[in-house]
């Protein structure tokens, strides 16, 4: 059985579809991709552009408010500088990532897509109880606590702490559930290739 | 940029053909993947150097695509029998291009029941890659791909003869 030669009887069908997508290939290739790596890639542009614009504005009110601006814009500038790493750590390992060879194409994807959970897990463990114990000292603030003696008082933060770190767990807990079931399932389903592909099976 | 994505397009839209085909046997899927091997070839164009060959450079992006492209859920119940929607080659009347259309779509599949890396595999030894060739589109070693080969060729064999369908066509001819 000469499966070459039958195969190449399929010349004639893949020009027959592409004659039938020829006039609408340039608007196809310009379409936006909706592969999950340029999904990540997305998200985390938007990420750092939003987390830009969050520090040049501390960094402005910093400069207008505070008595010792040069200190606060230095305190800015390096968590710019840490914020940024991991951005552009991600975005390198992204580039090309389609051209290479199969088996570290595979690789790559695997520890992007597994550096972005970790990501994800890390902002949301780390904003949500920034978020949570900021909102519930404003609110203690608004309803007529002395600011800032009430940063020191032990009966607001034994209410604060165990609430923040349980919401803040659910949360935790849930988002990598989440991540887990849609992109923990494409990491296994690339591992099981990349391990099939880079052995032979007995 | 684009006269050069045209002409690349035109010369081996084969390859796109055939890898989405195999990879997303629904019809409705495989535009979707074969739109997005497009997406992902127009992006890489500008940082194209020639290093390698044109051909090479495009089984690799076709094929990482494939592989981690994600079917639609409620289609895949359903992955084996999309051959029908295919639009055939334009039938001459003659009997034996009927028989020559209904191998390609039995072999197409029998080629979708094979894991992907083995479709990856198989995929480039039809198109007559060489072993030096399909060790450098998928990274492995020349003797990797000569024993995976031989295994997987032999495993789509048995799924052709498998099939009632095939053995009919073949007896038929």
């Amino acid at each position: 059985m000469d499966l070459r030669s039958i195969w190449k009887d399929n010349e004639a069908a893949a020009g027959s579809y592409y004659r039938q997508l020829s006039d609408e290939v340039m608007a196809l290739a310009r379409r936006r991709s909706r592969s999950v790596l340029d999904k990540v890639k997305r998200i985390i542009l938007i990420e750092f552009v939003a987390g830009l614009v969050i520090t040049v504005a501390a960094a402005i009110g910093a400069w207008n408010y505070t008595s010792q601006p040069v200190f606060f814009l230095l305190v800015i500038a390096v968590a710019l500088v840490a914020g940024c790493y991991p951005y552009y750590w991600l975005w390198r390992r992204m580039r090309h990532i389609h051209e290479k060879p199969v088996l570290e194409a595979l690789d790559e994807q695997i520890v992007v897509l597994q550096s972005y959970i970790s990501h994800v897990l890390w902002l949301v463990g780390a904003l949500l109880p920034l978020g949570y114990i900021s909102g519930f000292f404003i609110g203690a603030v608004e309803g007529g606590a002395p600011w800032p003696g009430v940063l020191l008082s032990w009966k607001m933060w034994a209410i604060a702490a165990p609430l923040g770190v349980g919401i803040c767990w659910l949360i935790v807990f849930f988002t990598k559930k989440y991540m887990n079931a849609t992109i923990g399932r494409q990491i296994t389903e690339l591992g099981r290739i990349k391990l099939e592909l880079e052995h032979e099976v007995q | 940029m684009e006269q050069q994505f045209k002409e690349l397009i035109d010369r081996h839209n084969g390859i796109l053909y055939k890898i989405a085909r195999s990879y997303a046997p629904e019809q409705e899927d495989m535009r979707d993947l074969y739109q997005e091997m497009l997406v992902q070839v127009w992006r890489a164009l500008p940082d194209f150097r020639g290093e390698s060959q044109a051909s090479t450079w495009l089984y690799r992006i076709a094929l990482n695509t494939a592989l981690s492209y994600q079917q639609k859920q409620r289609r895949q119940q359903t992955v084996l029998r999309g051959d029908e929607h295919f639009p055939a080659v334009i039938d001459d009347g003659i009997g034996a291009a009927q028989a020559r259309q209904q191998r390609i779509d039995l072999l197409y599949r029998c080629i979708s029941r094979l894991e992907k890396d083995e479709r990856a595999i198989i995929l480039l030894y039809l198109d007559e890659k060489s072993y030096e060739d399909m060790a450098t589109i998928l990274g492995i070693s020349v003797n990797l791909v000569g024993v995976k080969i031989h295994r997987i060729k032999k495993k789509l064999q048995q799924l052709l003869l498998e099939n009632e369908e095939w053995v009919n066509v073949w007896q038929e001819e």
